[in-house]
């Protein structure tokens, strides 16, 4: 094996594009698990992924990002814990379409605690330019008044520059905080 | 879920076939219709401490995964598949159907016997998806 292998995951909202950001990035065939979906008053997707996405990306150093994308229903929240052990970070893509989009992001950070926590952890929000609140200003205003923060981004997850943009945000905090702990070790 | 897609009565028709394939095998323990994407369409038997709602949503995502191996690896199709536990089986079976593809879930006890629950469940399996064809 060339490099190192990192898990990275994308979670968030149903309809917010995690499969679609995947697709974007992964240099082998998407591996997706999607069906038939009912719950039109939720989103009016055709499909919907139940289980996860699976894609890989190399970067330039040799290293390999395997990338996991999560359910993004609630009631598939068994698979967010079950696939967060073991990742390097944490990609979370919110609608601001959705008019719980808070409540919504209240929920991932509960189960992403750590991720957060340890600042590995990035937001993408879509559709921002459509629906203008909550902005980017108000998730920062949310972060902060859970005592949490994270960068935040409008980005449109059908753009591969956006989603590069999310994953060089993540490895960038994820390095600063690596030297920032041997500076202090040393 | 969108309930208008399933109608009371045909819910009563499957929820029927539910509770046949529990009558006539006593290993039985518990039988589950969800939709593809994981939401309860009818249940009957003993869950034991875990919900319909629970129970669908994993059924599905299992199926799902287990539909992508099979993609992977050149299977062809994917029409069941099994979990063995200390303390009895679950089988998750395809409910063809063009408009509502469904899934089957069957949980039994320790002393199952293997073939004839595949022979119940695909009986059943077949008259759930009949009545799901033809709604």
């Amino acid at each position: 094996m060339a490099g190192n292998e990192h898990k990275l995951i994308v979670s968030g909202c149903i309809g917010a594009g995690k499969t679609t950001a995947i697709s974007q990035l992964s240099k082998i065939r998407v591996v997706s698990t999607e069906a038939q979906n009912n719950d039109i008053q939720n989103s009016s997707k055709a499909q919907t992924t139940v289980a996860m996405d699976y894609g890989e990306l190399s970067l330039d150093n040799g290293d390999r990002l395997r990338l996991y994308g999560t359910p993004g229903q609630k009631r598939f929240d068994y698979m967010w814990k079950v696939m967060a052990p073991g990742s390097l970070g944490v990609i979370l893509l919110l609608d601001n379409q959705r008019k719980q989009v808070l409540e919504e992001l209240q929920e991932y950070l509960a189960v992403f605690q750590s991720f957060i926590q340890e600042q590995r952890m990035v937001i993408g929000v879509v559709r921002s330019n459509e629906y203008h609140y909550p902005s980017v200003g108000d998730y920062y205003a949310y972060l902060r008044s859970v005592q949490l923060q994270a960068p935040v981004f409008s980005i449109d997850a059908r753009r591969r520059s956006d989603i590069v943009l999310l994953i060089n945000a993540l490895l960038s905090q994820i390095e600063m905080k690596i030297k920032l702990q041997a500076r202090s070790v040393s | 879920m969108d309930t208008n897609q399933i109608s009371d009565s045909l819910q009563l028709r499957l929820e029927m076939d539910l509770k046949k394939l529990l009558a006539v095998n006593d290993q039985v323990r518990a039988v589950l219709l969800a939709t593809t994407d994981g939401f309860e369409v009818a249940y009957c038997g003993d869950l034991g401490s875990s919900t319909p709602s629970n129970i669908s949503a994993m059924t599905s995502s299992m199926l799902s995964l287990a539909i992508a191996m099979v993609n992977e690896t050149g299977l062809s199709s994917c029409l069941n598949l099994m979990v063995e536990g200390g303390q009895g089986r679950a089988i998750i079976m395809s409910v063809p159907s063009k408009n509502k593809p469904m899934l089957l879930t069957v949980l039994t006890r320790e002393q199952v016997s293997l073939g004839q629950l595949l022979l119940d469940a695909k009986i059943t399996v077949k008259q759930l998806s009949d009545k799901l064809e033809n709604c």
